[in-house]
């Protein structure tokens, strides 16, 4: 797929290629923190603790993926954690009561997209800002979960394939199936991003809706759309998350907004439209659950989780910034 | 690709009518933006679409375009009734549009902008596929791209990156480049460089020959001669005049465009201008601007203010003069000059400083400097000096009330209360407030960055005659106005800026209108102000 500019481009270094790469900053600040720890602390880069941080990252992976959708075209969803937690209890109390596992994740996955789908329709039918509105159903969310289980927990559903499906049981080695699902969800959502007339359409919904519909574009319908994959990977990381839990207690969902937000921001989507990366999004989930994992390790009291995760999350957007100033110039986003 | 890229429309019989909308009426929020208003459009030629502001020029392109939808009327497309409800299917039809404002997403790079939604006209192919081929789009683009200096590597950089005049060449690529039928061009050459209007104007010519109609949008009139075969002119939301241009001058254009009330604006001041004029008082030097310099911006200005003075300040788009009355307000700062302000001599590096030492000002674009949109007329009003309404160090409602009333009075402002948010009022009546605002500070000269931007014409002979009435009152008052018809109708003193610098200056302008004519005033400063001659 690549494109034929070479004429323009053979000038151009791989070693400037990589200086200007969006993402150089956070990854030159993930290195440093990985060979630091490599270096300081022995049981970080064993077998075990690295398949850890890898499994840990699946959740946030999947809703940072849908934000950066979201974001790109210039919207905000605080209700992903609350459908993530909507969607696990789904799947869980659907198959507790027998339905099989297919149906069962269907409906979770349907309704995943319906609450993105009506994220979308408030936001551009009834003209309500993204930030209001999906806090709104980040609260009816929550409550409907409550009130469903009385804030009891909703277990006994697991059974053998969802030990795969979770991650528990891996399939290869340390090869679990949420592992190849995040694989495949973040090469095809890259290659809609970069290759499609909805990918363009997005980018430039976010970054001018008004010269966007201008230039024909169907605003609305490129908002909705961004909603709705939000939601349906909601579903897919509520799916996955009572897999990994093994039950669904009511407030499962609690705070991962504001992770998905900050994995997003981190891998370069900004709050105000127009940018953002699958690539992206994924280092900013490895950023945090990494961040994690260090405090952890290293026995730091755990009241410090958030205090340095914030710190984290600003020192990372720094990097971001201080990197793309360094390769606006030349900075393309639609070529690879 | 580059075969004749309009053969398809060149086949097209070559003055049959190719557009008419009949009886096009839109109203928005009780206003009537449109009434039954009538367009005919031939393929094959220029056709200029003329009036004043809110006129109802930009709607009816809108309806045109598919961003908005009339409330009545039809649309016929080659004797089809046509409903064009969205921009998609305008396009669909082949109708293309230049908009005024910029139209570029910056985070998209130039290819992705020029192609974005209308990727199928562009390669011809009725294709549902979800795929985006920039390189192909690449060669479709080119060889159009190329003739409007936009290269090869400058197709696959953001736009963002670059400046307003790149951006224009790139929405005339955009518009260009699906062979329109017909294209609109909203005041195109905005911002556009001498030669660069030349080359527009040279591409408008060509298409014309291909068969495309052209909707042109100016208020440049001088433009229109020479250039376009047809004039429809509107004036408070109708159709008033549909006139071939051969055979009609600039001054009945004016009339048409304007009507019985551009005699009101064409009018001579009739306030008694003495107090302000030399020889019956001592003059006085309000403000000194000593060798304003800005990189790139400002040469090296400088000039005098005198109390009851209106002056002038002329020049093309770019040439400074908003620049300038930004580092004269502090806004900007200056890599060198000083100014004297009634014997002071300093800088101004804040408009705080600017409003001590008297100097107010009306900001260009009200909507966008000007109004905080959800306060009230008497907060409005009262914020650029809070100490006038204060009461035992607190605000008080009653001053307030007092103040916002009396400069309603004053001004006759048109608004239900006191009390109404500024957003809610007439575009003049919004700006009677902000130049109240700026009275409330009791400054001694005014700065008027477009005073009349956006307002109608009644409203414009008040703001004029408000602007008359405070120079004859003794303050020193600066005008800077893109229609030059205004700004020489206003001024006693006119400098002409270009490129940063001044090259010229007309005094006791209202004398030389008298003496020698309007026009011979206009045609010296436009001949000042641009390189070539007019």
């Amino acid at each position: 797929m690549k494109l034929n500019i070479a004429a323009s481009n053979s000038s151009k270094s791989l070693r400037n290629r990589i200086l200007q790469d969006p993402s150089f900053g956070i990854v030159a600040l993930l290195a440093v923190a990985i060979l630091a720890m490599t270096v300081l602390e022995p049981s970080f880069a064993t077998g075990g603790n690295v398949t850890n941080i890898i499994n840990a990252m699946m959740t946030v992976s999947f809703l940072a993926i849908g934000m950066t959708v979201v974001l790109i075209a210039g919207g905000l969803d605080l209700s992903v954690g609350s459908t993530m937690a909507v969607t696990a209890g789904v799947a869980g109390n659907f198959l507790s009561y027998g339905m099989p596992m297919g149906v069962a994740f269907l409906w979770a996955l349907a309704i995943g997209m319906g609450i993105g789908l009506i994220n979308g329709l408030i936001i551009t039918k009834l003209g309500i800002p993204d930030f209001i509105a999906t806090l709104a159903t980040l609260g009816i969310g929550q409550g409907v979960i409550l009130l469903w289980t009385q804030g009891v927990p909703i277990l006994g559903y697991m059974n053998d394939a969802y030990y795969y499906i979770g991650g528990l049981k891996k399939i290869a080695g340390p090869i679990s199936i949420p592992m190849i699902v995040v694989v495949v969800i973040s090469v095809g959502m890259a290659i809609i991003l970069k290759r499609t007339k909805f990918g363009l359409e997005l980018y430039a919904v976010g970054s001018s809706p008004i010269s966007a519909r201008n230039a024909g574009v169907n605003v609305d319908a490129i908002k909705i759309s961004a909603y709705a994959i939000s939601g349906l990977l909601a579903a897919i990381a509520g799916i996955h998350i009572a897999g990994r839990t093994t039950t669904v207690p009511p407030l499962i969902g609690k705070g991962y907004e504001i992770s998905a937000i900050a994995a997003a921001v981190i891998g370069g989507a900004s709050l105000l439209g127009g940018k953002g990366r699958v690539i992206g999004a994924l280092l900013g989930a490895l950023t945090l659950t990494l961040t994690r994992n260090i405090i952890n390790l290293i026995g730091i009291e755990s009241s410090w989780q958030a205090i340095v995760t914030g710190s984290v999350l600003i020192g990372a957007v720094l990097a971001n910034r201080a990197s793309s100033e360094f390769g606006r110039k030349t900075f393309r986003r639609g070529k690879s | 690709m580059q075969d004749n890229a309009f053969a398809e429309v060149s086949s097209l019989k070559a003055g049959s009518q190719i557009l008419k909308m009949s009886h096009i009426s839109k109203r928005y929020q009780g206003v009537q933006a449109l009434d039954k208003v009538e367009l005919d459009v031939r393929s094959g030629e220029i056709h200029a679409l003329l009036g004043g502001n809110g006129a109802g020029k930009s709607t009816l392109l809108k309806i045109l375009s598919g961003l908005t939808n009339p409330d009545e009327g039809t649309i016929f497309f080659h004797g089809q009734r046509v409903a064009i409800e969205s921009p998609r299917s305008a396009q669909e039809l082949g109708i293309s549009m230049i908009h005024q404002e910029l139209s570029i997403i910056p985070d998209l790079s130039v290819l992705e902008n020029i192609f974005l939604g209308q990727e199928r006209l562009i390669t011809q192919r009725k294709s549902w596929s979800p795929w985006v081929n920039r390189r192909e789009m690449a060669e479709k683009v080119r060889s159009v791209a190329t003739e409007f200096g936009i290269t090869e590597e400058e197709l696959w950089r953001p736009a963002g990156e670059f400046g307003a005049l790149k951006k224009r060449s790139i929405e005339i690529v955009k518009a260009l480049v699906v062979r329109p039928k017909i294209l609109i061009l909203d005041e195109p050459t905005s911002g556009l460089e001498e030669h660069e209007k030349e080359l527009l104007f040279g591409h408008m010519r060509s298409l014309q020959r291909l068969g495309v109609a052209l909707i042109w949008v100016t208020h440049h009139l001088d433009e229109v001669f020479g250039l376009a075969d047809t004039a429809t002119i509107m004036r408070d939301g109708k159709s008033v005049a549909q006139t071939s241009i051969e055979g009609i001058n600039l001054n009945d254009l004016i009339s048409l465009m304007f009507g019985s009330q551009a005699a009101a604006l064409i009018e001579q001041p009739k306030i008694d201008r003495t107090a302000g004029k030399a020889g019956s008082k001592e003059r006085f030097k309000t403000l000194e601007v000593v060798g304003f310099k800005r990189e790139g911006v400002l040469k090296d200005i400088s000039f005098d203010l005198w109390d009851g003075e209106i002056l002038g300040i002329a020049g093309l788009a770019g040439a400074g003069r908003t620049e300038l009355m930004r580092a004269l307000m502090g806004i900007d700062k200056l890599d060198s000059g000083s100014i004297n302000v009634f014997g002071k001599i300093g800088k101004i590096g804040h408009p705080e400083k600017a409003y001590e030492l008297g100097i107010a000002m009306v900001p260009e674009d009200r909507k966008v400097l000007g109004i905080l949109s959800e306060f009230s007329i008497e907060k409005s009003i009262s914020i650029s000096k809070l100490v006038n309404v204060l009461k035992k160090g607190f605000l008080s409602a009653k001053k307030e009330k007092d103040l916002a009333s009396e400069f309603i009075s004053k001004f006759s402002i048109k608004t239900p209360n006191s009390r109404e948010k500024i957003r809610n009022l007439s575009g003049g009546n919004q700006q009677k407030v902000i130049i109240s605002r700026c009275l409330n500070t009791n400054p001694r000269i005014l700065i008027f960055d477009e005073p009349t931007q956006g307002i109608d014409i009644a409203s414009k002979v008040e703001v004029h005659k408000l602007i008359r009435e405070l120079a004859a009152a003794g303050k020193s008052v600066i005008v800077i106005a893109s229609e030059l018809n205004e700004l020489i109708r206003l001024s006693d003193r006119i400098i002409i800026l270009r490129e940063g610098s001044i090259v010229g200056e007309l005094e006791s302008v209202p004398e030389r209108i008298q003496i020698n004519g309007y026009e011979v005033v206009e045609q010296d400063i436009l001949y000042k102000s641009s390189r070539v001659k007019v």
